[in-house]
């Protein structure tokens, strides 16, 4: 598969498991798993065992596995864009999966925990006691 | 006894401080691009967040872990595109200024303007990382045009070099020295290449001086009337209390049951301790923390004779209880002392400094007195055989904390300097056993402008089994010829601590303003 059909097929698998997660998740390991698959997908690393539940940790190595993947030999050279703000592909990664899940399941991160979350275990536990709330 | 405030205990506080820039609207420019989220506020305050703790906690694990230091809650701006520095910004980004020794910077992505302002207001440091980073590199180019001390970092060891030096500078800052006087209050008899001018000390580095009249100092530590001393009659002053006459004499057993060889009357080491005992109850009256007393001076009055004491012992103890304390009213040996303690934080020692071999040929210009130990004397010769750039520093004032004052205390001796009337306690460290130990060594010239630093390691050392002052260490530089010249150019007594702490000295001198010459 093209390394662009792979990424579409990824997103939308990742966006079937959103109403899962937002309604059919009756318990927080339940939902844990879910949102693990989630960004196992849009992290395109569903392909490989590796795991950790550090946002930092699975940032890079998703950075990693894709340049790996595309064999570009650049593995070696440190990755900060080169726009204004100075982020790295991983941190911006990191940010922008968080946002993109706080729009999916409408919940309340603030942009602080945007930045600065790193346990996939809080941010399951966040999520679903907001949405156990609603429900309840 | 009142506390005496330590330099050691002294805390170099630093201020993470966060530049951020949060666009109120979603557009793209010049200097802004992005997609989707890249381009909200949202995405810029998580943004500014996740630099802010990564920036802090980069600082605590790479300059927190150092024991002096102390890293402060961050200084986080989120300031919007029309990039407002107005007062009540640059109030609020200074508000504890007055707790701050270091300002370390970092941005998302602008923020130079801001930073300028906080170092032109507060006069305080900035640092900023310069790997990776273009704003830092204006940063410095910027803030040094303007007059400001401003520090660029291309790697952490490099940071804590300048830390290091940066807590020298504080400490000198609060360096209180109590000198005791004789004939005059800036050179003695023995160390007329101490600072000429101590006014210029303190203008330069801070450090405020107490002048206390030797025979003042004398007439205490006789356990007297407190009012009748001859050279103050009728005022109360510091004499030893039959109370504290008690605890001088618990100091006296513990000091000479942990000795390997106490060779001395131990009633002649209760009369050293006492004078030490004075002197802690001096400086803590005085609020100091430093401590010098002539030689050659005070010997010739035989007032030292009279009371059977010399200022070894209590130059050693200070010392190892992190207050430096130096021999023959050499100011610029204790300044010296307290920037390597302050840098490696372990106890200094000084002493007469010569070159004892200049080549591998040349022949060994040792004191006699080293010979007198057949045993000690081989182990020497053995130890500097077929070598060149051999230098040795020679006092009996080391101490047992010079591997670090925090930790164990070291084997020691102890043995009289007077040897006819076997008084006046030393501490005698047998240096020959530590070969092979990193030593930094440091001057301060008598003009106060320039500042010798050398790097060197421990051959051998001699006098451990001697008496009087015939101890020292033995150690190898790299460049003898530099040494000569670092040595001529400051003086004779040199300080000397255990560990390489020669980056963090030199760039001690270059932040303070000196000329530095260097051995390395």
């Amino acid at each position: 598969m093209e390394f662009a059909e792979r990424l579409r097929d990824n997103l939308r698998r990742a966006d079937d498991l959103v109403p899962p997660m937002r309604e059919q998740a009756d318990s927080l390991e339940a939902f844990t798993n879910l949102l693990i698959r989630y960004i196992r997908l849009r992290y395109l690393i569903d392909d490989t065992s590796f795991w950790t539940d550090d946002l930092r940790e699975l940032s890079r190595f998703s950075m990693e596995h894709q340049r790996a993947a595309a064999g570009n030999g650049e593995g070696t050279l440190q990755d900060t864009s080169l726009n204004c703000a100075g982020a790295t592909s991983a941190e911006t990664k990191q940010i922008l999966l968080l946002m993109k899940l706080r729009k999916d399941l409408g919940i309340t991160l603030s942009p602080d925990y945007l930045g600065t979350a790193r346990s996939v275990k809080d941010v399951a536990q966040k999520a679903f006691s907001q949405l156990s709330s609603e429900t309840a | 006894m009142e506390p005496i405030s330590k330099t050691q205990d002294i805390k170099l506080n630093i201020k993470p401080v966060i530049f951020g820039l949060i666009h109120e609207y979603v557009f793209e420019g010049p200097c802004r691009f992005g997609r989707g989220d890249e381009l909200t506020s949202d995405f810029d305050e998580a943004r500014t967040a996740q630099i802010a703790a990564g920036w802090d906690e980069a600082l605590r694990a790479e300059l927190g872990s150092l024991d002096f230091v102390n890293v402060m809650a961050p200084y986080v701006s989120k300031r919007d595109e029309t990039f407002p520095l107005t007062d009540d910004l640059i109030a609020d980004l200074c508000a504890d200024k007055e707790e701050v020794d270091l300002y370390a910077v970092t941005y998302y992505p602008f923020g130079i303007d801001f930073a300028l302002q906080l170092a032109l207001a507060t006069k305080k440091p900035v640092a900023v990382m310069l790997t990776g980073s273009a704003t830092g590199t204006a940063t410095v180019a910027t803030l040094r045009a303007h007059g400001c001390e401003c520090l660029g970092w291309v790697s952490w060891d490099e940071a804590r070099d300048d830390v290091r030096a940066l807590l020298a500078r504080k400490v000198m800052e609060n360096l209180r020295i109590l000198a005791l006087v004789r004939h005059n209050s800036t050179t003695s008899i023995s160390a007329p290449d101490s600072f000429i001018d101590h006014g210029a000390v303190t203008d330069k580095m801070g450090i405020r001086f107490t002048y206390l009249n030797m025979h003042e100092f004398l007439d205490q530590t006789r356990e007297n009337d407190p009012t009748a001393n001859p050279t103050l009659p009728g005022r109360r002053e510091g004499n030893i209390t039959a109370e504290e006459a008690r605890e001088i004499q618990e100091m006296t057993d513990e000091l000479v049951q942990g000795a390997l060889e106490a060779d001395m009357p131990a009633e002649n080491v209760y009369k050293s301790l006492r004078a030490h005992y004075l002197t802690r109850k001096l400086l803590a009256a005085t609020g100091c923390n430093g401590f010098t007393a002539p030689c050659p001076d005070m010997c010739a009055t035989r007032r030292l004779n009279q009371e059977q004491f010399t200022m070894c012992l209590n130059h050693s103890l200070n010392n190892e209880e992190g207050i430096c304390s130096a021999c023959e009213y050499d100011v610029s040996a204790l300044v010296s002392m307290q920037l390597l303690s302050a840098l490696s934080r372990t106890a200094p020692y000084m002493g007469n400094t010569m070159i004892i071999k200049y080549d591998s040929d040349s022949p060994v210009s040792a004191p006699k007195s080293l010979a007198k130990h057949e045993e000690a004397f081989a182990a020497f010769t053995r130890a500097i055989e077929g070598r060149g750039g051999i230098v040795c520093t020679y006092h009996s004032t080391p101490n047992r904390k010079m591997r670090g004052i925090a930790g164990e205390a070291t084997d020691y001796a102890l043995r009289p300097f007077a040897m006819d009337g076997r008084w006046g306690a030393t501490i005698r460290h047998d240096f020959a056993q530590d070969a092979g130990q990193v030593v930094t060594v440091a001057r301060f010239d008598p003009t106060c402008r320039k500042l010798f630093v050398a790097r060197g390691t421990i051959v051998s050392g001699a006098g451990y089994h001697d008496e009087n002052c015939s101890e020292g260490v033995y150690y190898a530089v790299n460049d003898i010829a530099a040494f000569n010249q670092g040595s001529i150019t400051t003086g004779n007594h040199q300080a000397l601590v255990y560990g390489d702490v020669f980056d963090a000295a030199v760039r001690y001198g270059e932040l303070a303003g000196f000329e530095v010459l260097t051995c390395a």
